[in-house]
């Protein structure tokens, strides 16, 4: 067992900036599902997946001493690098870029259905991804829709406007009214 | 000074989409100029983006391969904040590599204060005249073995040198330990090479000239909360 076991996200942080890849090796084990989850779900190809999961622990390495605490907490931080290397590679590959965003709502809808956790999943992060779910679920579809094309797909809000052919302003309506519902569903973490 | 008036515009919906991203390019500019100088908005844009990163959980769940962990830390790059310690012993040439170094010719260089002369340019010499060095004693346990802790002027944590230990059984390692009023706290584990020599950057979320003393125990494979083996090294940092 690492001597660093109990030791918070920061200072695992701390640690890495200083060159501890024992602290690495231990964020990278607490973190690595969900960043390989977030990034499989964006790309739809385990290759893709692991490149982008490995690019963004070696970001977090590299940038590690930036980090501050004052603007996000560590995960959303994390989350937020994993999403952008996850889009950013989806846009390079375009490897489903022909696909019409309606079809991704649809698939969105089936994730909500069947989750299909694996049987590994930590009981904590079964928990609130149950949550999550439940959160989400329970939004009007229009709402749901342009959360997950902005969130999962990388669109613009005005990309989001012209697929839908919808107005810019209901597109940003729609995105903060299904934030606030999240907000107000999901415990803080 | 930052004013809040009852006139002020928040742009409360393009918070949202700033919060997830999705605002373009100019309106995205806007947006974060406006939060840069507001602090009812920058609260609400953290808010916004802890919500927006829980949806990262509606993704499901799925592990990367057993093999991505150790491509990843067999990539690790070195740390930028040591390069000050590559640039010195890209100019040390007796520290080059230090594998190479014998216990004896270590010892000799990290016992005089000739440390700092023999170099060729006077930007080394100044680098080294910031550094601090904390020469390591041995013990009865390994008479042979020397070692010095570099401590760099920037204070971000620092290096561990050190020569002629005995290899360890792999269940065992070495084990570093930051001293302060008596009390431990792990500066983290290695293995030397062969012939005993090795060279570690320490793991410390403080600067190292908040400690008063160094020691160097070994413990089992992974490290110890706090010390249980015997000491090989130790030594006393005096500012």
């Amino acid at each position: 067992m690492s001597i660093h076991q109990d030791l918070p996200d920061p200072a695992l942080l701390k640690l890495m900036a200083a060159g501890d890849d024992q602290a690495m090796a231990l964020f990278y084990d607490r973190y690595r599902r969900e960043v390989y989850s977030l990034a499989l779900h964006v790309l739809g190809d385990p290759g893709a997946a692991e490149e982008a999961t490995l690019d963004v622990f070696m970001k977090v390495w590299k940038e590690a001493g930036s980090y501050r605490p004052e603007r996000a907490s560590v995960r959303t931080w994390l989350v937020t690098v994993a999403r952008h290397q996850a889009i950013d590679l989806l846009r390079r590959r375009k490897a489903r870029g022909d696909r019409n965003p309606a079809q991704w709502a649809e698939d969105f809808l089936e994730v909500l259905a069947d989750p299909a956790d694996d049987a590994e999943t930590v009981v904590g992060d079964r928990e609130i991804r149950r949550q999550v779910r439940a959160a989400l679920a329970e939004l009007p579809a229009a709402q749901r829709e342009v959360l997950w094309l902005a969130y999962f797909r990388g669109c613009s809000h005005s990309e989001i406007a012209s697929a839908l052919g919808q107005p810019l302003g209901s597109v940003k309506s729609r995105i903060r009214s299904a934030l606030l519902h999240l907000r107000e569903r999901l415990p803080r973490r | 000074m930052e004013t809040e008036t009852m006139e002020r515009h928040h742009p409360t919906e393009a918070l949202a989409a700033l919060a997830l991203g999705c605002l373009d390019t100019e309106e995205d500019a806007e947006v974060r100029a406006h939060v840069e100088g507001c602090a009812t908005c920058r609260a609400e844009l953290r808010a916004l983006e802890e919500t927006g990163a829980l949806l990262a959980y509606a993704a499901p769940d799925a592990a990367p391969s057993e093999g991505l962990r150790a491509r990843l830390l067999a990539g690790l790059p070195r740390r930028r904040s040591y390069a000050w310690f590559e640039r010195l012993l890209e100019r040390w040439p007796r520290l080059v590599p230090v594998t190479a170094v014998s216990a004896v010719a270590l010892a000799a260089i990290l016992g005089t204060a000739s440390l700092v002369i023999p170099l060729r340019g006077g930007r080394t010499q100044e680098l080294l005249a910031t550094v601090q060095l904390v020469r390591l004693q041995a013990t009865p346990r390994m008479p042979a073995a020397s070692g010095v802790i570099l401590v760099p002027p920037d204070e971000s944590g620092g290096v561990l040198v050190v020569a002629a230990l005995e290899e360890l059984d792999r269940s065992l390692q070495y084990q570093l330990w930051l001293i302060e009023n008596g009390r431990r706290t792990s500066g983290g584990t290695f293995s030397v090479a062969a012939g005993g020599a090795g060279r570690v950057v320490i793991a410390s979320t403080r600067p190292l000239t908040d400690f008063d003393a160094f020691g160097i125990t070994i413990e089992p494979f992974g490290g110890s909360p706090a010390p249980t083996g015997e000491k090989v090294l130790g030594g006393k940092l005096v500012l």
